[in-house]
């Protein structure tokens, strides 16, 4: 059934856009997934709701693929998951060995999504028959671990990464209130009365805040790269294969985690290599299972964190969460109550997963030519197009000039925050969560007549928030002076 | 950076402060669970604590050098400063003036003002660019993706299709 959906020429075009737009995402720097693929939702708005979740996943599966490119060939990471490749990658490419390097990440790739897809197929029946046994207490108790995992691994200052969350949080509250019907912090703005307007929110809090940052800079800088011969040695794909095997495991499952990114999932595998390798001292010098493993766990890790939202309806990182605001805008809940109510369209998106992965293989390795033409395009044209980009889409979203001042308001609190360190993912997690949230724990409320016991009634909801605590108080021992980061705010604390 | 970080750290406590003010006046507690001020409450009160928390980390982080202190900034100066205000005005320009100029004409100056003035783009690509992203853009967008950008709201603009 999903592939007769995924195949027809309409959904065919749709992942192709898709995948041709994300790897463009991924090559430009200046530009994340997150960013990328909340500036190009308006693109999707007239779209049938199948195409456009389709076009969006492509989007962002296919930023992975593309953001290897601008590592391997100018050692800058065209998005944080590739960031680990330009260490091995880079060191190829200044050997004449940038073509291999590049089959072999896209190789990597693409195997790595066929095995996190395939994952999903296998997972998508055990885990939605679970999830449909949660009522509303269950569902808060899982929110609530999937944003203490997040917070726990967001940054090097708990603290931070807290106020993060409790802000997006706070910020999910502007508007209707979901029970009674009550406005608040609206400020008498019948635009706030649906709520923050999620789009514009991300655009300037991943995007402007970017382009702010590199503002800093001159803006005037055009790049030069060669490729090389794309066919890898036989020694090459020999070692290559280990590193692609385990890169699809690992990125696979801590895809499945909360809190655990792409760029999380790269370096976990590049250290794993390094020690796996007979011969360590390679690896910086142009090993090939530095790009190999990295490569493959990133793109199963993006497959991959696509497991909780459509079998939970939990986002695991904020470019999935952004996905999940584009299905609550196409009118969709992501959950086991999509597969029940809508599976032709839960399987042709999936089925469409591996129709992407196909596309992108062929869109990176014989077409890499055309990425790295788009290289050189100069940043001081680039970040003028990108911010044209970003007004229309900010304001398309609703037709609504009040949306643009909103991007431009949290660009600048987002580059704010950066300077201070604040990590951004836990606030656009709860953000997009917010409401969901809140609903269910009222509603758990109104069940209990105002009893909070009945959050500790079920044994499952009360498992997961023992762990939600665990995590977060591990994770805040660290905040006292004495034991180790808390005194990273004397100036160290990391993003 | 410390006094940056002070600041940084009392607005958020300021922010908190004045969300739980804000909150009160909203109902806390009903027969039937939680009202609308619930969740605002509790969560204004963990954020002004959680800005205490950074307060009292900022105060007993080890102070910079006053040499350190002088050289270290987090915000840019000089060209940089200039271009991220460049960057902000350009924006406020197009939020002010989108809709009475229509996306066109305000979308042109936007992008000539960022191509020449910032990316110091010459004049002949800049207008190229700089139209290509504004008239192109705005048929590609509202004629084959159905997307709505506003037209000017002057009379004689709109008339001949700005």
């Amino acid at each position: 059934m999903g592939f007769s959906v995924a195949l027809s020429p309409g959904n065919l075009l749709y992942a192709f856009l898709g995948s041709a737009f994300g790897t463009l995402i991924g090559v430009l720097p200046g530009i994340g997934p997150a960013a990328g693929t909340a500036l190009l939702i308006p693109l999707t708005a007239r779209l049938p709701p199948t195409g456009a979740i389709i076009m969006l996943t492509a989007i962002f599966y296919g930023t992975q693929y593309g953001g290897t490119i601008t590592s391997i060939l100018l050692n800058v990471p065209g998005e944080a998951a590739s960031a680990i490749t330009c260490i091995d990658g880079h060191k190829m490419a200044l050997k004449g060995r940038a073509g291999a390097a590049l089959s072999i990440a896209a190789i990597g790739s693409f195997i790595g999504g066929l095995f996190a897809t395939i994952a999903l197929v296998f997972l998508a029946g055990p885990l939605t028959k679970v999830a449909l046994e949660f009522g509303p207490v269950e569902f808060f108790a899982l929110m609530v671990l999937g944003i203490s995992l997040l917070m726990g691994l967001a940054g090097k200052s708990m603290v931070k990464a807290l106020m993060m969350g409790i802000l997006g949080l706070i910020l999910a509250m502007v508007g209707m209130d979901p029970v009674r019907g009550a406005p608040r912090f609206t400020f008498g703005r019948m635009e706030l009365m649906d709520g923050l307007n999620f789009v514009p929110v991300i655009m300037g809090l991943f995007g402007l805040a970017d382009i702010l940052e590199n503002a800093e800079e001159s803006l005037s800088s055009t790049v030069s790269a060669k490729v090389g011969s794309l066919m890898p040695s036989k020694q090459e794909i020999k070692d290559s294969v280990g590193p692609i095997a385990r890169g699809s495991v690992l990125g696979t499952v801590l895809g499945l985690i909360p809190g655990m990114t792409g760029s999380m999932a790269s370096f976990l595998s590049y250290s794993t290599e390094k020690k796996a390798s007979k011969h360590p001292e390679k690896f910086g010098q142009g090993a090939i299972e530095g790009v190999a493993g990295p490569e493959t766990a990133n793109n199963a890790h993006a497959n991959g964190a696509l497991i909780p939202l459509f079998t939970l309806g939990i986002p695991a990182s904020p470019t999935v969460a952004v996905l999940m605001g584009a299905f609550l805008m196409n009118g969709l809940i992501p959950g086991p109550f999509l597969f029940r109510e809508q599976p032709e369209l839960v399987w042709g998106v999936i089925a469409s997963f591996f129709v992407g992965n196909v596309i992108l293989l062929v869109l990176n390795l014989p077409l890499v030519g055309v990425w790295v033409k788009m290289l050189k395009i100069p940043y001081s044209i680039l970040f003028a197009v990108i911010l044209a980009f970003m007004v229309i889409g900010a304001y398309g979203a609703e037709s609504s000039i009040f949306d643009v001042f909103i991007m431009l308001l949290f660009g600048i609190l987002g580059y704010a925050l950066k300077k201070f360190d604040f990590p951004l993912a836990p606030m656009i997690l709860t953000l997009i969560l917010g409401p969901t949230m809140e609903r269910s724990l009222r509603r758990s409320m109104e069940m209990s007549q105002g009893d909070f016991s009945i959050l500790f009634a079920s044994p499952l909801a009360a498992t997961l928030l023992v762990i939600s605590l665990v995590v977060l108080v591990s994770s805040a021992l660290k905040v006292f002076p004495g034991t180790g980061k808390g005194k990273s705010d004397s100036g160290s604390v990391g993003k | 950076m410390r006094k940056s970080r002070l600041i940084a750290s009392s607005i958020f406590l300021v922010f908190s402060a004045a969300l739980m003010i804000a909150s009160v006046s909203m109902e806390y507690y009903s027969s039937i669970g939680p009202g609308p001020g619930f969740f605002p409450f509790w969560l204004s009160l963990i954020l002004g604590l959680l800005s205490i928390i950074w307060i009292v980390q900022i105060v007993r982080s080890a102070p910079a050098s006053a040499k350190t202190e002088g050289e270290e900034t987090l915000f840019p100066r000089g060209g940089g400063l200039l271009r991220i205000l460049s960057l902000f005005g350009a924006l406020c320009f197009m939020i002010a003036f989108m809709e009475p100029l229509g996306f066109q004409l305000a979308m042109f100056a936007f992008l000539a003002f960022l191509l020449v003035a910032l990316g110091h783009v010459k004049t002949w690509m800049t207008l190229i660019i700089a139209g290509i992203g504004s008239f192109g853009l705005f048929r590609v967008f509202t004629l084959l993706l159905d997307v709505q950008l506003p037209q000017s709201a002057i009379r004689f603009l709109a008339a001949i299709g700005l």
